[in-house]
């Protein structure tokens, strides 16, 4: 009987196959299709993906590390979690693919008919969107080294706009695609970016951000980015003498490298018929214990006027392991605007809007963002962990969510922003004036207008003393506007 | 099972110490010839598993080069061996060269080195000593944690550690450490 019963479950197994021939999944029939479609784009020679997703034997090789690869989702990266927020070009698996890359890969990840062999997909070269109208290229090479920590390196580009212009297409094309990870870009008025950047042309280190007060935007790319052409009437609006702050995070695989990427614009001939603007959702007040594995970050704000949200960038560091925005509209109802629950800094990127998500004047946005500062977490930089503070280095942390918003018209942008300033300093003082968050200066101004517009004398804002208090300070900020 | 697959390769077999350490017999990616009798002449050999599109072994070209430069005056040994058989020595010399590897590349097409010491995935380093016996089986460092997941600097240099034992006359302290990486084709069920 012992010789019989293996000899039986074989018969079985082998009865099993064939009846299910057609159930086992091919590369030709079944894999080629879903790797096409959502691995090749960056799975390809000289893309930033380690090798190639294109033949047969690049797949066969790998089936199992694909199938468990799939099957944690970890690839294809895309971080946010389903049913919060209904996203462009999402980069997901449906469980279905996942299932079927398994079988293929338990039974041996066969090839099946050649006659049924997808045609491999075929990738443009040069610009996508076609020839921009003006091009913003790195001014020199810049040399990126074999080992460390992955660098983010801001890059100053002058715009040389001589008027405001308006941006309809941004497509950004990466000088070598081997380690160029994502990249943001940002505007920059104010000079700071150029003072930063010693020398001219090499760049300056930005880990967290570019370090300036963010008021413009032109968004982002990531391997296997469409071109981002804007959507009806909303325009990027570069600034007379803009500068462009290129931030590019490289990602080292071991040799030395060097990339020269560049920014294409194509420019609207219509100024945009309505407004858009970056909402800057944060607390700046981090300070989180060494060891402490679940230190919790909040944060919220009204929005001063009816608002569209187009895309969503949440930011944090290595610390970060979940973070969560949602939209309470004043008719009571929920919208999830995104959930990411295994954050990892090195997949950071803007989330686009399948279609613009209504945010009606009033509607209250809230961020909860949650740290782990203990041994634990792989990504901390510090072992053993050390106490953790806001800031731009590595070692300090962040928590924003930047949700770009088109307004009515374009000239609602100066009074949205005014707005949203009033709202900041409101809810600073709701809760009372924090001096260490603050400084000595802000906090002494800021208690200033709490002693002036806390009436019951309880030490904060009450909602009722608010709205007051918002009035005022949006007719500070029109004067000074004025000025 | 993997002692009769060893039969095929008897002639190979019959250079390897006599205590069942790896006997091989293979060329580099230049033409040279290198053979398990060569492990006599060194404190230790350090094989490092590889793969040209490997991105988890690229990562570690430095690091070996840097151990390379610290450890070779001390009598170690260094070697990349490709056991991937659709590597060709013409890109494994682009590949090295590239990658500024400063030691010799051993081609293992018929994948004999990867079964006699029990290498399943790249990046794995195997240590042997002069009598052919296996010292160290395991990853340089602890930088890659899980799937997609890398710690943000390692903080276990296991590689390093073992060498230093054995420098010492000591034994290993953790002989067999877990790789995550790429699977060698072929070799890992």
């Amino acid at each position: 009987m012992r010789v019989f019963v293996p000899i039986l479950i074989f018969a079985a197994c082998a009865w099993a196959a064939d009846a299910n021939k057609n159930a086992v999944p091919t590369f030709n029939h079944d894999v080629a299709p879903i790797l096409y479609k959502n691995c090749s784009n960056c799975h390809r020679p000289g893309e930033v993906a380690p090798f190639a997703l294109l033949t047969y034997q690049d797949a066969a090789k790998r089936a199992q590390q694909i199938a468990d690869i799939t099957q944690a989702r970890v690839m294809p990266p895309w971080k946010a979690t389903q049913g919060y927020g209904d996203f462009l070009d999402v980069r997901r698996l449906s469980d279905e693919q996942i299932a079927t890359i398994r079988e293929w890969a338990a039974h041996g990840a066969p090839e099946g008919d050649a006659a049924e062999k997808p045609a491999p997909p075929k990738f443009a070269s040069g610009w996508l969107a076609g020839q921009p109208d003006q091009i913003f290229k790195m001014s020199q090479p810049y040399t990126i080294p074999a080992e460390g920590a992955d660098l983010f390196r801001c890059f100053v580009i002058p715009l040389n706009a001589t008027q405001d212009e308006y941006v309809k297409t941004v497509e950004f094309r990466p000088g070598n695609r081997k380690i160029v990870h994502h990249a943001i870009f940002f505007l920059d008025t104010t000079g700071e970016a150029r003072k930063r950047e010693t020398v001219p042309g090499r760049g300056y280190s930005c880990v967290g951000g570019p370090g300036l007060d963010i008021t413009g935007s032109l968004s982002g790319w990531a391997p296997g980015a469409q071109p981002a052409s804007a959507r009806g009437g909303v325009a990027h609006t570069i600034k007379k003498g803009s500068d462009l702050v290129m931030q590019i995070h490289y990602h080292l695989d071991g040799r030395q490298e060097q990339d020269q990427s560049s920014l294409g614009l194509t420019f609207a001939k219509e100024p945009p018929t309505k407004g858009l603007t970056l909402y800057v959702l944060g607390n700046e007040h981090i300070d989180i214990p060494a060891g402490d594995s679940h230190y919790v970050v909040k944060a919220s704000g009204i929005l001063p006027m009816d608002t569209q949200a187009v895309a969503i960038f949440p930011h944090a560091h290595y610390l970060c392991k979940d973070m969560k925005v949602d939209a309470y509209l004043p008719d009571g109802t929920v919208k999830p605007l995104i959930w990411i629950k295994d954050w990892d800094f090195n997949w950071q990127g803007a989330y686009r809007y399948a279609s613009p998500v209504p945010l009606p004047k009033g509607t209250r946005v809230e961020m909860q963002y949650t740290y782990d500062n203990s041994a634990n977490n792989a990504h901390n930089p510090s072992n053993p962990p050390k106490e953790v503070k806001f800031g731009e280095q590595t070692t300090n942390e962040m928590a924003f969510a930047f949700i770009s918003l088109t307004l009515a018209n374009p000239s609602d942008v100066a009074e949205f922003r005014r707005g949203t300033r009033a709202e900041f300093i409101a809810s600073m003082l709701e809760n009372g004036v924090d001096e260490e968050a603050l400084g000595p200066q802000r906090a002494a101004s800021l208690k200033m207008l709490l002693a002036a517009f806390d009436k019951n004398k309880n030490g904060k804002i009450d909602p009722d003393e608010r709205d007051a208090l918002v009035q005022f300070l949006i007719r500070r900020e029109e004067r000074q506007d004025r000025q | 099972m993997r002692r009769c697959e060893l039969g095929i390769f008897l002639p190979l077999a019959m250079l390897a110490a006599s205590n069942g350490g790896p006997g091989f017999s293979l060329k580099d990616a230049t033409g040279t010839l290198h053979t398990s009798a060569e492990l006599v002449r060194h404190k230790a050999t350090v094989f490092l598993f590889v793969a040209t599109d490997c991105p988890n072994s690229n990562t570690y070209a430095p690091v070996m080069a840097r151990l390379d430069r610290e450890y070779s005056p001390r009598g170690i040994a260094f070697f990349n061996v490709y056991s991937d058989p659709s590597e060709t020595a013409a890109t494994v010399r682009k590949h090295d060269a590239d990658f500024k590897t400063p030691f010799a590349a051993l081609l293992d097409p018929q994948q004999v080195l990867a079964r006699e010491t029990g290498a399943r995935s790249t990046p794995e380093a195997v240590v042997v000593g002069p009598d052919g016996k296996q010292l160290y089986r395991g990853e340089v460092d602890n930088r890659f944690v899980a799937l997609g997941k890398t710690r943000y600097q390692p903080t276990e240099n296991d590689l390093q550690e073992a060498l230093d034992a054995i420098l010492a006359g000591k034994p290993v302290a953790h002989p067999v450490t877990r790789v995550l990486g790429c699977a060698i084709p072929g070799i890992s069920e």
